[in-house]
């Protein structure tokens, strides 16, 4: 409740202008204490004057209610605005200006500080006064509020006079800190906002008078900087160092002492200057550069690089084109390793060191990029364009996969060895699955970058037929299954139908030897003279075998037909062919030096089992009898008498290695060897050769039917969109040439499948 | 479409003549001389058709004009060179291999206005003016060749065939015939198996668009015989 109300309402209608004279004597008289005050020094006035300020809210109150003012054509409002201006604008100019502009450097900064927070207490209190004009004179749009007002008289009166200096000042301090002096920020800081405050609710002031010039000079420092840096000696090596420190710095200041809207622009600037001109050279300089710490895996300075690259346009690009390369380097030095490294053995070892080594430079990167580069994609993506190129080499690259062997040097694909290596781990058993799951879940990454897969597919497909007939425990058959789910994750159901359909095959045979073996105990008559266990291929899963005459032994054949019988009995419409070549028996002799049981192929038994006949077998008469070509015998005899364990030896007792068809060979009676049971190993055939040209047959078919199916979808197609539409469908599985391409065009126009078009020879045309 | 290739050899499988409206010329003679309407006098047509055609042979193959005769009108009227008298069966669009027919003859002629001896003569002329002119009408011309003149039934042309009309009908139009030739000889599966149609139309676009060597791009549409042939020679300079 305001003291002078009841006195106010009295005097309505009759207090005449002088009056407001005299009201108006007490707003100065306040003003003028509220001065004093805080030139006192006394921030917070005390509490009279708290009373003394409502006193001046209840003048203005009272002034502003009376309606004389209209009677007299006084807007007693707009007047008591216009004074409370002009005791600001008064104070201002006499005593704040002339304080303010005599300063220079950081006595400046002071002052401004001082005064500033001067002028803002003076702001509060004579608001406060006259408070009454805000609820009601200034809600006019026209009329600036009272805060507004004395803000411009202070914009005016003061900061237009002394804003050069004082920006002048403010970057100086800057600098300063830059070069790493101390300076104080508190005032600094008020001096900067200053600038802020000048806009009124906006940045416009701000922005143009200090941030603009601000942000040049940051360029220009930087610049230098840079320059210096650069031009040191070992000043390349510890750049980005440097550079990464300033940044932080910078970043810091400006979250303490600037607005928060310069802080981009200037670390931009930053990047600008320090980074985006110097790129080239960090990247590139021999000792730290991003070669050099791959070389000597300094993993955090290139967390560092990263960082900072990451934050120029382009800057990760080239980053990394430089990794791609060191690891395309690092790749073919394995590649080469494999081509000059030990052909001694079969060579199977250099097969599981080369993709294991491959796996361990995968994995390193894995390292790298989780470490220190945040997994970026442009990472991933080349390394996997690095592996790529080093993964699937051109017959003429000098860093292509070789191998010594018989005729000199051969090209082996890393699709053989992929599948090599794949097919002994999965034979090795390891103790835990996990480990096991581990190792095949990488090996399936490295699947994904080879090219030609279909190539894989058919080394796959023989190497497991392989395992699946000589190896029939649970455990293997688990893996097997896990492995041909990861591999149909990455290539789809197609790709892998055949291998499941192996594996179901191997599953069904347990089934068909229990339900023969029903049939044979129910069956009086048929009794098997030796143990036999078949085993059912369906034809079109697995890889195709040479069929073979092979006459076999009595006891053998009575096996043979017993199955046939229940066979035909059990399935319908069926046809079955035996593959000698792929069985195996277990022969058992009484050597001189104690019995002896040896795992033997099914041609090496039937050749062991001629010698019960006759003591000495003629090889001409061992082809006949068996009816096998001469050079299966010649390898199967071959393999019994000069492998590692010879159970026949020759009868002349002659140190040849040869086997012609007339030799005679007999019982080798004295052979002896420690263990009881052994495996006399069989010479495998090469067989890389004939799958590989299996595989061209098969991607011919695959090229034709894509090239037709294209066509009949689009019917008429030019050459180029033909090819390339070609490439695109079978990418996922090979990368065709596209030579061959042409040629199976060619041979399509040729058996009139397509044609080319009469006008434009570079179309063609599907022909129904 | 093949079923029209028939083989040219005497003594071999019946041809199987299209009979294209052989009343025409006919006029009741069935090829025995001057039976029936004998009061008409023969038109000249008629008595070079008489002419050339090979009487030796039995049936339906009298009514053909085969290759002996198709040399021997030549020499009659002046034509000297070998490849001017192929563009008579072009014109007629005979379709037997070095052969033509009683119809396409007396059909083709009488629509070209040819009624004469001397109009045939210049019906040369003007076909001669015709396939030098635009490099497409001799492309047709030149296409259209590979089935008359390819005699074997097979599915491709006789290589020593092709090369022989390869120096007689592109001497003048394929910068390269020479190098071609020298490199072709060689080349499987040329040598082997012979020339394909798409071969050999090919053939006659590259002569015919190819400027240099260099500017050949290898994986353009044509067939992959003549890429590896401009490789080779681009080697070979």
């Amino acid at each position: 409740m305001f003291p002078n109300k009841t006195k106010a309402k009295k005097g309505a209608d009759t207090k005449p202008p002088e009056t407001f004279e005299k009201e108006w004597q007490k707003m100065e008289d306040s003003f003028n204490e509220l001065l004093t005050f805080i030139e006192g020094g006394m921030l917070t006035p005390d509490p009279g004057h708290y009373k003394r300020s409502m006193g001046a809210y209840a003048v203005v109150y009272n002034i502003c209610t009376k309606h004389e003012g209209a009677k007299m054509g006084v807007n007693f409002a707009a007047e008591l605005y216009k004074r409370a201006k002009s005791l600001v604008e008064k104070h201002l100019e006499e005593k704040v200006t002339k304080q303010v502009i005599q300063k220079t450097g950081d006595a400046l900064l002071q002052e401004v500080h001082k005064e500033w927070r001067t002028h803002a207490l003076i702001v509060k209190w004579t608001r406060f006064m006259f408070k009454y004009l805000d609820d009601y004179y200034t809600k006019s749009p026209i009329i600036d509020t009272l805060t507004i007002m004395m803000l411009k008289c202070f914009h005016s009166a003061v900061f237009d006079k002394i804003k050069d200096n004082l920006r002048h000042v403010i970057l100086a301090n800057i600098e300063s800190e830059r070069d790493g002096n101390t300076i104080n920020k508190e005032v600094l800081r008020s001096a900067i906002w200053l600038f802020i405050d000048m806009g009124m609710n906006t940045c416009d002031v701000y922005d143009e008078e200090l941030e603009k010039v601000l942000i040049k000079q940051t360029k220009q420092y930087y610049k230098k900087e840079s320059v210096k840096w650069m031009a040191e000696e070992g000043g390349q090596h510890t750049y980005l160092k440097r550079a990464e420190a300033r940044i932080n710095e910078e970043s810091r200041r400006a979250d303490s002492i600037l607005a928060p809207t310069t802080k981009g622009p200037l670390l931009k600037a930053l990047d600008d200057e320090l980074l985006a001109p110097h790129i080239e050279t960090c990247l590139k300089c021999p000792d730290a550069g991003c070669e050099a710490l791959l070389q000597s895996e300094r993993n955090e300075g290139l967390g560092r690089m990263f960082r900072l690259f990451s934050r120029v346009e382009g800057g990760l690009d080239q980053m990394a084109g430089i990794v791609k390369d060191h690891i395309e380097k690092e790749g073919k030095l394995l590649n080469s390793k494999f081509s000059t490294g030990s052909a001694g053995e079969s060579g199977e070892a250099a097969s599981t060191t080369y993709i294991k080594s491959c796996l361990t430079l995968h994995d390193k990167y894995t390292v790298l990029f989780e470490e220190s580069l945040s997994k970026h994609e442009v990472f991933t993506k080349a390394r996997k364009a690095a592996f790529e190129v080093f993964i699937n080499p051109q017959q003429s690259d000098s860093w292509a996969l070789k191998q010594k062997s018989k005729d000199g040097m051969e090209i082996v694909t890393t699709s053989e060895l992929l599948s090599t290596y794949i097919d002994s781990i999965i034979k090795k058993e390891m103790e835990s699955e996990e480990q096991l799951d581990a190792i095949l879940e990488k090996s399936v990454t490295l699947f994904t970058y080879i090219h030609d897969k279909d190539l894989f597919q058919q080394f796959y497909m023989k190497q497991m037929s392989r395992r699946l007939m000589h190896n029939k425990n649970q455990r293997l058959l688990d893996q097997e299954r896990s492995q041909i789910g990861k591999l149909k994750m990455k290539m789809g159901s197609a790709f892998t139908s055949k291998l499941e359909g192996m594996l179901a095959d191997q599953s069904h045979a347990d089934d068909h030897n229990r339900r023969f073996k029903q049939h044979l105990t129910s069956n009086q008559e048929a009794k098997l003279p030796i143990d036999f266990t078949p085993m059912v291929l369906t034809t079109g899963f697995w890889p195709a075998f040479k069929h073979d005459q092979l006459v076999p032994p009595e006891e053998m054949k009575i096996c043979l037909e017993q199955y046939e019988k229940y066979y035909a009995k059990a399935t319908q419409s069926r046809k079955l062919t035996w593959i000698h070549s792929l069985g195996h028996a277990t022969v058992s002799k009484k050597f001189a030096k104690g019995p002896r049981d040896m795992s033997v192929t099914t041609y090496q038994a039937c050749v062991l089992v001629l010698f019960n006949a006759t003591g000495s077998v003629l090889v001409k008469e061992a082809q006949e009898t068996l009816s096998l070509p001469f050079e299966e015998i010649k390898r199967t005899i071959h393999s019994l008498a000069y492998g590692k364990y010879p159970v026949i030896k020759r009868a002349d007792g002659a140190k040849v290695k040869q086997v012609k068809e007339t030799d005679q060979f007999v019982i080798n009676e004295e052979f002896h060897t420690n263990s009881r049971k052994f495996k006399i190993p069989a010479v495998v055939k090469q067989e890389r050769e004939s799958i590989t040209d299996t595989n061209q047959e098969q991607r011919r078919h695959v090229i034709e039917a894509c090239i037709v199916r294209i066509m009949k979808s689009r019917r008429t197609l030019s050459h180029n969109d033909l090819v390339t539409e070609t490439i695109k469908q079978l990418s996922h599985l090979f990368s065709p040439d596209m030579r061959i391409i042409k040629k199976r065009i060619e041979d399509l126009i040729q058996r009139q499948y397509l044609e080319r078009d009469e006008q434009n020879r570079n179309q063609y045309r599907y022909l129904a | 479409m093949d079923t029209r290739r028939k083989s040219n050899k005497d003594g071999a499988e019946k041809p199987a003549l299209k009979k294209k409206a052989s009343s025409i010329g006919t006029g009741g003679n069935n090829g025995n001389g001057n039976a029936g309407f004998a009061h008409r006098a023969k038109t000249d047509l008629e008595v070079m058709f008489d002419k050339y055609r090979d009487m030796t042979r039995d049936a339906d193959e009298r009514d053909v004009i085969w290759k002996k005769g198709i040399i021997l009108m030549g020499e009659d009227l002046g034509v000297t060179d070998e490849v001017t008298i192929l563009l008579l069966p072009w014109k007629l669009q005979s379709c037997l291999s070095w052969g033509i027919q009683r119809g396409e003859w007396f059909h083709g002629l009488t629509n070209a206005k040819v009624t004469s001896h001397v109009k045939l003569r210049s019906l040369f002329t003007q076909l001669k003016e015709e396939v030098g002119g635009t490099p497409e009408v001799f492309g047709e011309f030149y296409g259209y060749l590979y089935d008359f003149l390819r005699e074997d039934r097979g599915k491709h042309m006789d290589p020593s065939i092709a090369m022989e009309y390869w120096q007689k009908l592109l001497a003048k139009r394929f910068k390269y015939l020479k190098e071609w030739t020298t490199y072709v000889e060689t080349a499987e599966p040329f040598k082997s198996r012979g020339v394909s149609r798409d071969l050999w139309k090919q053939l006659y676009e590259f002569a015919a668009s190819t400027e240099s060597l260099a500017a050949h791009e290898p994986d353009g549409p044509y067939p992959v015989l003549i890429d590896d042939f401009v490789e080779w020679a681009r080697a070979k300079k």
